[in-house]
């Protein structure tokens, strides 16, 4: 638990990712994602609680645990006058020599961060270049962990498809992904499981496939002439969206095999299933209605 | 703060020079000549050391525009880890495995070493100044009496690198730490001139580090004040120890 003052920023988080797990921490502004994790950092101090990385108290154990790291924040805060390399050479070498130079010059060419970049002063850089710069920054020595704020805002189409390519190969290397984002495309191609914060509380956390499963499919059906309207009696897991003379729209939870048999004897011409999307659960979240 | 160094050591050197100056056209005599009785009577002795090559040469160690400008320096230093938690690149340093108290460490070592090579620069401008402009007949000033001016000089701005340096530790703004340092500052400073002429806010003049900072009695030969120079470095070790335990306990 986090309290500023009378704010409760961060409520009733109980939460445990699997070690290897890319973990979606999804939530609104305001939610709570950044104040979680600047408490893993030990940058802020919890209320009330307590959380562990690996098995370091993040607190008491604090630099056993942040040694195990790589974060990349929301807010990008590198000296202006600093050069790109300078700023990498710092960070380096505060993970005490834990960086290869080579694992360095290829995560640079990766986000495409050529010599000329890294030469210059970080107050020339873009938003994208200070964010590529972090990424690299947080992937260079390689940590187990990986806690990353929100990592792709500001990143243009291609530089979010190398950042997602170092994910992976990060995930394919074993290490534990902690990830918020409000970019649910992402989470959804990135992530195995996901939280869902809302106004500080926990309201949602489960495998990224459970989430699809629960969530209702649309189902579109057009028939070949006008039929009359649907039957009274729906099976409860169905639930009407639209009725037009020759097109139903409906909405079922679970399998779909109640509209097929509900629609057995009209003259169906042709059934669209809309595939669940990590969208239609979240923003059902979002507004409260779960 | 090289420039700072190198621009008050040339400072220095210019003393000297008009020390000289005035010395050879027996200025110093002239000038205390023009001053009223009372003025003399109100200043004492100081006054008369104040005009001597002694005094002149060490205007720079006392004139209250050079220490603004050398406490303005210490507070921007001191308040280097407000900046940093504000744009967040204390963020970046300590979500890696260092440890909150290096922050602190490095921004005293910073406060220490950079006041001591600008009172340095100081004191080497004053003995190159003498060595090149010095008059022969001038009663050239003891190296001694340029080290305890220096020192003294020092010990002042430790003070004030500690006290702003725990204001820094504690702000989420440098430009919040800077001006409550820098106005606490001018108060003090002012406080303690006022102090001089004024006798009720003799009281409160003990308040400020400025009190504590007589370097014209060291140009009339009193010795080093001991007891000024424990209650300046106290202060400084006292605060830099508060802006520690503040530090480790904020939120960043």
């Amino acid at each position: 638990m986090k309290r500023f003052g009378r704010l409760v920023a961060v409520r009733a988080l109980d939460l445990q990712v699997e070690p290897g797990q890319v973990f979606g921490f999804l939530g609104q502004n305001g939610a709570g994602k950044t104040t979680t994790i600047r408490m893993l950092l030990d940058l802020l101090r919890p209320t009330a609680g307590r959380a562990e990385i690996l098995g370091h108290d993040c607190q008491a154990d604090g630099l056993a645990a942040r040694a195990l790291v790589g974060y990349m924040p929301g807010e990008i805060g590198f000296y202006r006058d600093m050069t790109g390399r300078r700023a990498l050479g710092v960070l380096a070498e505060l993970a005490r020599g834990a960086v290869r130079a080579d694992r360095q010059r290829e995560l640079c060419e990766r986000m495409a961060l050529d010599d000329a970049d890294l030469d210059r002063p970080i107050r020339e850089y873009s938003t994208g270049m200070k964010r590529k710069l972090a990424a690299v920054a947080a992937f260079q020595h390689d940590p187990p962990v990986l806690l990353l704020d929100e990592p792709t805002e500001g990143l243009d189409p291609l530089m979010q498809e190398a950042f997602y390519e170092l994910l992976a190969d990060a995930r394919a290397g074993g290490t534990t992904v902690f990830l918020s984002s409000h970019v649910l495309s992402e989470v959804d191609r990135v992530c195995d499981r996901i939280g869902l914060l809302r106004a500080g509380e926990l309201v949602l956390t489960a495998p990224i496939g459970e989430v699809r499963r629960t969530a209702p499919r649309l189902v579109r059906v057009t028939f070949r002439r006008p039929v009359a309207g649907p039957p009274s009696a729906w099976p409860p897991s169905i639930e009407i969206v639209e009725v037009a003379a020759a097109r139903w729209i409906v909405r079922a939870y679970g399998s779909i095999g109640p509209v097929v048999e509900s629609l057995g004897g009209l003259p169906v011409a042709d059934l669209e299933v809309r595939e669940p999307r990590l969208e239609d659960v979240v923003m059902a979240y979002y507004r409260g209605q779960q | 703060m090289a420039i700072a160094a190198a621009a008050l050591g040339a400072f220095q050197v210019l003393l000297c020079l008009a020390a000289r100056e005035l010395q050879r056209e027996g200025m110093f005599q002239q000038i205390l000549g023009l001053i009223p009785p009372f003025a003399r009577e109100l200043f004492g002795p100081v006054l008369v050391s104040m005009m001597s090559f002694p005094g002149i040469m060490a205007l720079g160690y006392y004139h209250v525009a050079i220490v603004a400008v050398l406490v303005g320096l210490v507070i921007a230093i001191a308040t280097e880890p407000a900046g940093e938690v504000e744009t967040g690149f204390a963020d970046l340093v300590l979500a890696r495995a260092v440890p909150r108290g290096a922050v602190m460490t490095r921004s005293i070592v910073l406060l220490a070493g950079g006041a001591a090579c600008v009172v340095a620069a100081m004191a080497v401008g004053t003995f190159f100044g003498l060595w090149l402009v010095g008059p022969a007949e001038a009663s050239k000033p003891a190296s001694s009496l340029v080290w305890k001016l220096a020192f003294s000089l020092w010990c002042v701005l430790a003070c004030w690198g500690g006290v702003s340096l725990a204001i820094g530790a504690a702000a989420r703004r440098r430009a919040v730490a800077a001006s409550m340092a820098g106005s606490a500052a001018a108060a003090l400073m002012l406080v303690d001139y006022l102090a001089r002429f004024w006798k009720p806010a003799r009281g409160a003049a003990r308040l400020s580090p400025f009190h504590y900072y007589n370097p014209l009695d060291l140009v009339i030969g009193k010795p080093l004040p001991l007891g000024d120079i424990a209650v300046l470095l106290g202060t400084g070790a006292a605060t830099a120890a508060l802006a520690y335990l503040v530090f480790a306990r904020r939120d960043l």
